[in-house]
């Protein structure tokens, strides 16, 4: 008896003496995923940051957007006064690196020398997003960027130092293409050219004369030095003849799978909710209304823009500022009641009624749904930006770029069909035809500068950031500071975020507010100074 | 001799000694009396021994200890009852959990909650908040670290070892217990009384903020009409602040009228009168060789919210036999809870703008007729159309959830000879959870127009279902032998094995915009969530350990300790997977070496040493890098995927702690008077951390061994009989404890890590500071520390970065207990009075912002604010000079609305408070009827009570009853935070009724 009890304990006990193998059942192995299976999502998640709080910050800064004190207590409050601290918009350095990693997981991919092609797709994206961190941080980590768990403090290289390596991986994702045979991208794989890959190459050259024109203010001898090197590479180069669209199959059945665009600023919700505080946060402002309107005191002064109709809805103007059904915005920084002071109205007389909201995909939609919206493009890049680099090139100069006027014009024109305005685009450039600093002159000053102000209005609504970036490098297109400002100047740069400050501290860079705001601070990028 | 009355025993709350074995033996009438260190003490793995023979700190509560207020919640009954050990309420809903913690804090990331064991198995701390206090026998808290060593890393935080009612060997006795509890909410936020709904000093009916003009009293109208008064098919919003609507025009009639004054009392108001039910029947029969016990127990709880409720039924048997050598235990014990609550969607399914019950509550004005509401459960809008109408929350977002718990327990121990036995323990713990969450839509379209409706809030339908698995194995084979080596030595040793298996599995589904409103199943459901949004699989880990624990004594007087435990985990990487805990303890006790006289009639001094691994914080297969899938995906079938951004050190090891602890135990005057204290520290080193890593390197956050911490802390406990007679009896007994943790070391180049970080303040781990760390931003001060105001906006000056703001738990806790009996009659009481640390009330930056914060009533706002005391402002050469006129909050209304709700509730610093709270946590008076007066009822004993449970609660002199400091967390270990989802305090009166038969 005795024996058979102490057996069958002592049995039991080991019988059950293994370890589980500690394999998840549930989760597929990071070795077992192939760059195929990696490249979709790389996209997707780097473009949403761009189209969310990047066109965001754009548009704000643009003076393009203002807040919507007709509904709100007190929005845009940052926005409009500069008071920027290391806790704004931190999602843009942060979203936009781990977004990135997933590009670096494919190009650092164990089997990577099987699939070039998406290893160049990679690289190019990845270069295209990077330059963004660049112009809106300077020194940035990245040759110990993207290393996981192997290295979670990287050191930061110096702004010129980073946009050359990424100008070198550009090169080399040129190389790369196709130079395996067997590798075809696989269509769902790549939602931007679906495989495509001579529209890569061309969008890789884009992407090159991008980074050539940023250079062309730098007194950074690297810079210029680096200026040279892309334009003697784009030599007999092609540009994209297309918008840069992507679109994995974008539905209203999830806010995640929404185009961004709209899923951030849309009127519905994925849920046919009001989108509260993404459409309804901002009216258009009324320094980009009486622009496009050639209101008195702007540069377009007696010009209408039609492309207004696209951008931005119309509503019924104040009758303290001569009613009827138009254009209206908030100036940024002013309130409800100081606008209704200001007009001479009485007090809560003032409605959402009265002012623009954003237009075209972004507005309400028949039927009242988020799936028309929902579902539209993403634009990485448009075609008229691709012309005003061109333009830029040619005016500027830069050995075998001409015919800046002819560039300038296909850009605007690309413009026109964008907003679907396609009919109107050649009265509109006549109309500017010689007006400075709008239309072409032969004047070299006043036509870098209206091709910034094509480019703001082109890029109005889908990619502020990039409006800005050109502000701050050119000066141009005039953009005035909010009332409530307590700043002379636009940031010349963002602040790293307090988190980098906390997980990353010995190597992130001290910069103050002050510094932020001075175009000669050490801590500017160099693409501005 | 050093003798002490059991009676008195039961309530010296926090001393070692032990009353287990004295509660046994109540039913003679005479004064038993027994003495203290041969008490035995059912400590780590059931192992018993004298109370002498303990050689680390260790208290016992006994039954009525802790179930003298009616409490049916075992683990919030042992708040204040225990030097060192900390209650925390981490949800304050009507199904209410609480974790229990020891000695302070040991780990950054991993678990810091005291082990639960029942009747020998390991279990937690919300199986014993489902066990019906009625069958506690007693619970041992394990304060010190040796007490827990056995147990490994599952004991590194201590345990509370909790001992069921064994049955009697007295033949056959039932006993009834019952509980009627009145629960109301007790401390809500102060709200200034002066302004009230509107924005910029102008009535608006449909707005959460209170910034609108003065008090006139004058009739005025709240809200969104609740219908279509006119009856033209259409709710028309054109109220005060929209439009051109009057009081009679349109549909305005059916919006609420009533005259534009404070209405204070309204929120309090809002709540109901909880009841709470708890009745309970044990059947206790046995003989000297065979027992059975059974017990049957129901509580159902309506919480404060109406509709909020909370039942629970627990069946437990419990019998045993000895038959020869081989005597065997069983039981078998089932529970059953449901709950109903309000709720909110989860985010994904657009619950993101569907705030708590609470806050949608508190963004009220002050003079908004919430309770006129309550009629109108089915309108969404009530007072305001940005916020939702709790009345239509509490109806139409809920929770409902049911949950299954078995918990079998079957042992055996066969003695082979007088020295020497074998027993083995097996459990076996399953635990089924269904929850569903469900919403209803509510949609202005069609229903509403006019120019309120454009930004009036809307909801979608949705699911979410939830089923958690859970099924744990813990088996105990030991080896026992008990020896005395001379006539002075005795050695007693334990070798065993253990086995742990763990199995979790977690099922959800769940998607928004339902077909048919009200059909809560997934086959309604029209947009189903994502798989990427939704929790599906499956763990398994388990444990093998082998154990040793040996005893030394000599004569009575001289006692060592040494236990031994090589553990093998498989969370751990291959190949790293064994480590090694041992410990070591011993204990004295002159006054049985020596005779020292009478005066001193006890003298107790131990002291141990132990080294133990917490693995808590690595998780089944968190080693592995896995890949999840990506945002939005599958798009068009295609499936896409991105490596998980939290990753784990592959080299992960436990974190190691070295306890130290030095005991003194002191007894006088016949142990009228008792003083005990302890002393201790915790070294932590390897500390594992999920650390919250630069977003440059394509992660979000990495567990690894980083820093060290320690933790020191004091314990000291006075006991006082001051009187003592067949018939009274007082006893007090009083006690403090001191703990602070301090973060040695963090990592290289890295100062600190965020375990959360807000806008504007976050909880975090510092080199060289204490832990848990608030940090917020901070008003900039001048090197003589004033307030550096700008000068042309009047607004302080905020510093860019978080500065250190304080510590999130309690460095001091006093204690204190007294009861009193004379005949039938007692009268007791526990308080305690938390202090040194700080805590964030949520709830301030909403009351700032919609205007109703108590502060932001006490200016003239029509004058704008006011001049900040102790400030400065930057004069022409950059001096500070004192600020005697830039007022803060500008000179008029709107400046005045501004600062309040666009600064004044941002910046950290306004939201930090001071998180000290005195509570009397419990006050009971009870009598127990003659026993000749019963015996004729034929009963056998009657005890009727009244009982209150924080009848009286103080906070910091600055916090406005924004959030209970108890309540203050984050998540599993994080502290600090008081979330908006946390009902404010409430209290309970009741009264219970005992019987034995």
């Amino acid at each position: 008896m005795k024996k058979y009890l102490i057996m069958s304990i002592v049995g039991l006990t080991l019988s059950s003496c293994s370890l589980d193998d500690n394999i998840n059942p549930d989760k597929v192995l990071a070795d077992n995923v192939t760059p195929n299976l990696r490249l979709s999502a790389a996209s997707v998640s780097s473009y949403s940051v761009q189209a969310g709080s990047m066109n965001f910050l754009g548009n704000a800064w643009m003076n393009s957007w203002s807040g919507n004190f007709a509904t709100y207590g007190n929005p845009f409050t940052t926005e409009s006064n500069l008071d920027i601290t290391t806790a704004y918009q931190q999602g843009i350095f942060q979203n936009l690196f781990r977004a990135v990693s997933r590009f670096q997981q494919v190009i650092s991919d164990p089997k990577a020398a099987n699939y070039p092609n998406y290893v160049a797709i990679a690289k190019i994206q990845k270069a295209y997003y990077m330059q963004y961190l660049v112009d809106l941080y300077g020194d940035i980590p990245y040759s110990e960027a993207f290393m996981e768990a192997s290295n979670t403090t990287p050191k930061y290289d110096k702004d010129v130092v980073v946009y050359s390596g990424l100008v070198d991986e550009l090169i080399q994702a040129k190389a790369l293409v196709s130079s395996v045979p067997a590798d075809a991208v696989e269509v769902s794989a790549d939602p931007i050219f679906q495989g495509n890959m001579s529209n890569w190459t061309r969008f890789a050259n884009t992407v090159l004369l991008k980074y050539a024109v940023r250079l062309s203010n730098t007194s950074n001898a690297d810079g210029q030095a680096l200026k040279n090197k892309i334009i003697a590479n784009l030599s007999g180069a092609s540009y994209i003849t297309a918008d840069v669209k992507i679109n994995p199959g974008y539905n209203a059945s999830a806010s995640t799978t929404q185009n961004p665009l709209y899923g951030n600023f849309g009127y519905r919700t994925f849920d046919n909710k009001l989108n509260t505080q993404g459409y309804r946060l901002q009216t258009a402002s009324m320094h980009m209304v009486e622009s496009l309107l050639g209101k008195p005191g702007k540069v377009t002064q007696g010009v209408s823009d039609p492309r207004i109709e696209f951008l931005f809805t119309k509503c019924n103007i104040p009758s303290g500022a001569g009613g009827g059904v138009g254009y209206y915005g908030f100036v940024q920084g002013q309130t409800k009641t100081e606008l209704e002071i200001a007009l001479g109205m009485p007090p809560s007389s003032l409605t959402i009624g009265n002012f623009s909201f954003l237009g075209g995909i972004f507005a309400k939609a028949t039927p009242d749904t988020g799936a028309a919206g929902s579902a539209t493009d993403g634009f990485v890049m448009t075609l008229a930006e691709a012309y005003f680099l061109q333009a830029e090139a040619a005016a500027l100069g830069y050995a075998g770029f001409t015919n800046a006027q002819g560039s300038f014009e296909n850009g605007v024109k690309a413009s026109f069909a964008f907003d679907g305005k396609s009919a109107d685009a050649a009265a509109y450039i006549t109309a500017i035809t010689g007006k400075a600093k709008v239309g072409w002159t032969g004047v070299q000053a006043d036509d870098l500068s209206a091709i910034q102000y094509q480019r703001w209005v082109a890029l109005t609504n889908y990619n502020g950031i990039e409006s800005f970036i050109n502000y701050l490098r050119t000066g141009s297109p005039y953009t005035p500071l909010a009332t409530t400002a307590i700043k002379p100047n636009k940031p010349y740069r963002l602040l790293y975020p307090s988190l980098e400050y906390s997980t990353n501290s010995a190597n992130v860079p001290d910069v103050s507010q002050a510094a932020a705001f001075d175009k000669n601070a050490a801590s500017t990028p160099f693409i501005y100074k | 001799m050093k003798k002490l009355t059991t009676s008195v025993l039961a309530v010296v709350l926090t001393s070692t000694f032990a009353v287990s074995n004295a509660q046994q033996k109540k039913r003679d009438t005479a004064v038993k009396e027994q003495k203290i260190g041969e008490v035995i003490i059912t400590g780590a793995l059931g192992i018993k021994k004298k109370a002498d023979a303990v050689t680390s700190a260790q208290t016992v509560v006994s039954a009525t200890e802790l179930t003298q207020a009616g409490n049916s919640n075992a683990v919030s009954a042992l708040a204040g009852k225990v030097a060192g050990l900390q209650i925390k309420n981490t949800n304050s809903s009507v199904n209410g959990s609480n974790s229990i913690q020891l000695r302070g804090i040991r780990t950054i990331t991993g678990n810091n909650d005291a082990l639960v064991v029942i009747d020998g198995a390991i279990s937690s701390s919300a199986a014993l908040q489902n066990l019906p206090p009625d069958v506690i026998q007693s619970i041992n808290v394990l304060k010190g670290a040796q007490g827990a060593a056995l147990y490994g890393s599952d004991g590194v935080n201590g345990a509370v070892i909790v001992t069921t009612v064994q049955g009697t060997k007295r033949g056959l006795r039932v006993s009834y217990d019952g509980t009627i509890d009145f629960e109301s909410v007790y401390k809500l936020p102060m709200r200034q009384d002066k302004y009230g709904q509107g924005w910029s000093n102008a009535r608006d009916q449909y707005e959460n903020g209170a910034w609108g003009p003065k008090f006139d009293g004058e009739m005025t109208m709240y809200g969104a009409p609740m219908y279509d008064y006119n009856g033209d098919g259409v709710i028309t919003m054109d109220g005060i602040g929209w439009g051109s609507g009057t009081l009679t025009s349109g549909d305005n009639p059916a919006a609420i009228h009533a005259p534009y004054s404070a209405r204070i009392d309204e929120l309090k108001k809002f709540f109901t009168t909880g009841v709470t039910y708890d009745n309970g029947v044990t059947i206790n029969v046995g003989d000297s060789d065979k027992y059975a016990m059974f017990n049957v127990n129901h509580t159902r709880r309506d919480f404060v919210i109406e509709g909020d409720q909370f039942k629970r039924t627990s069946v437990l048997f419990k019998a045993g036999a000895k038959v020869g050598k081989l005597k065997v235990d069983g039981s078998f014990n089932y529970v059953k809870r449901n709950f109903t609550q309000t709720t909110v969607l989860p985010d994904a399914m657009g619950g993101n703008n569907q705030q708590s019950l609470y806050w949608n509550l508190l963004q009220s004005a002050p003079d908004i007729p919430i309770t006129s509401y309550k009629q109108y459960p089915d309108n969404a809008m009530a007072w305001n159309i940005y916020y939702f109408n709790p009345y239509w929350l509490m109806k139409h977002v809920r929770q409902d959830s049911n949950r299954d718990f078995f918990n079998v327990t079957a042992g055996a121990n066969y003695e082979v000879n007088k020295n020497f036995n074998i027993s083995y323990l097996g459990n076996l713990q399953n635990m089924n959870d269904d929850s569903l969450i469900h919403g209803d839509a509510w949609s202005t379209a069609g229903k509403y127009d006019g120019p309120g409706n454009v930004s009036t809030l809307s909801a979608s339908s949705g699911i979410f279902l939830e089923q958690v698995k859970r099924w744990d194995y813990y088996g105990d084979l030991m080896f026992n032998f008990n020896y005395d080596l001379t006539s002075d030595l005795n050695a007693k040793l334990n070798v065993g094995h253990n086995y742990q298996e763990h199995r979790y599995q977690i099922m959800q589904n769940g998607g928004s915009v339902l077909q048919v409103p009200g059909v809560y199943t997934m086959s309604n459901v029209t947009q189903p969530l994502k798989p990427g949004k939704l929790a599906n699989y499956s763990t398994r880990w388990n444990m093998h350990s082998l154990f040793a624990n040996l005893d030394l004594s000599f004569k009575d007087f001289l006692f060592l300790n040494a236990t031994a435990r090589e553990q093998f985990s498989s969370v751990l990487p291959e190949g790293k997977r064994a480590y090694f805990y041992p410990s070591v303890g011993v204990s004295f006790v002159p006054t049985k070496a020596w005779d020292l006289g009478t005066t001193v009639s006890r003298i107790k001094v131990s002291g141990n040493w132990t080294r133990v691994g917490n693995s808590s914080a690595i998780g089944p297969y968190s080693i592995n890098r896995t890949t999840e899938l990506a945002s939005g995906y599958p798009f068009n079938g295609v499936n896409s995927l991105q490596n998980s951004m939290a990753v784990t050190d592959p080299n992960i090891k436990p974190e190691f702690v070295t306890s130290k602890e030095l005991n003194l135990e002191l007894g006088f005057f016949n142990d009228r008077l008792s003083i005990d204290g302890s002393v201790f520290k915790q070294d932590t080193k390897d500390l594992i951390t999920r650390q919250t890593v630069s977003a440059t390197s394509g992660s979000s956050s990495k567990l690894l061994n980083i820093g060290r911490m320690e933790s020191k802390g004091a314990e000291v406990n006075l006991g006082i009989t001051p009187l003592k007679s067949d018939d009274f009896k007082w006893t007090i007994n009083a006690g403090y404890s001191y703990n602070e943790s301090r973060v040695l070391e963090v990592a290289p180049g890295v100062d600190e890590v965020a375990l959360v970080a807000y806008t504007g303040y976050g909880i975090y781990a510092q080199k060289g500071a204490l832990f848990p760390l608030i940090k917020t931003t901070m008003m900039q001060r001048d090197p003589q520390g004033r307030i550096i105001i700008d000068a042309a906006t009047g607004n302080p000056l905020l510093s860019s970065k978080l500065e250190n703001a304080g510590v999130a738990t309690p460095k001091s806790i006093y204690s204190f207990s007294t009861n009193i009996s004379f005949k039938g009659f007692k009268v007791g009481a526990v308080a305690d009075f938390r202090l040194g640390h700080k805590f964030i009330a949520q709830t301030i930056s909403g009351m700032a912002f919609n205007g109703s914060l108590y502060e932001s009533g006490e200016y003239d706002r029509d004058n704008g604010g006011y001049v900040m005391p102790n400030s400065v402002i930057v004069d022409g050469s950059g001096n500070y000079v004192p600020n005697t006129s830039v007022k803060t909050g500008g000179n008029d209304y709107d400046h005045f609305l501004t600062y309040f709700s666009s600064k004044y509730s941002t910046y950290g610093e306004n939201l930090l408070r001071d998180a000290r709270a005195f509570k009397i946590r419990e006050i009971v008076v009870s009598y127990t009827l003659p026993r000749k007066t019963v015996q004729a009822m034929g009963l056998d004993e009657m005890t009727f009570g009244v009982h209150a449970r924080n009848p009286f609660v103080k906070y910091g002199s600055d916090n406005y009853n924004y959030a209970d400091p108890e309540t203050s967390l984050y998540g599993g270990t994080t502290m600090g935070i008081a979330g908006l989802e946390q009902y404010p305090t409430t209290r309970v009166f009741g009264f219970s009724v005992n019987l034995k038969f």
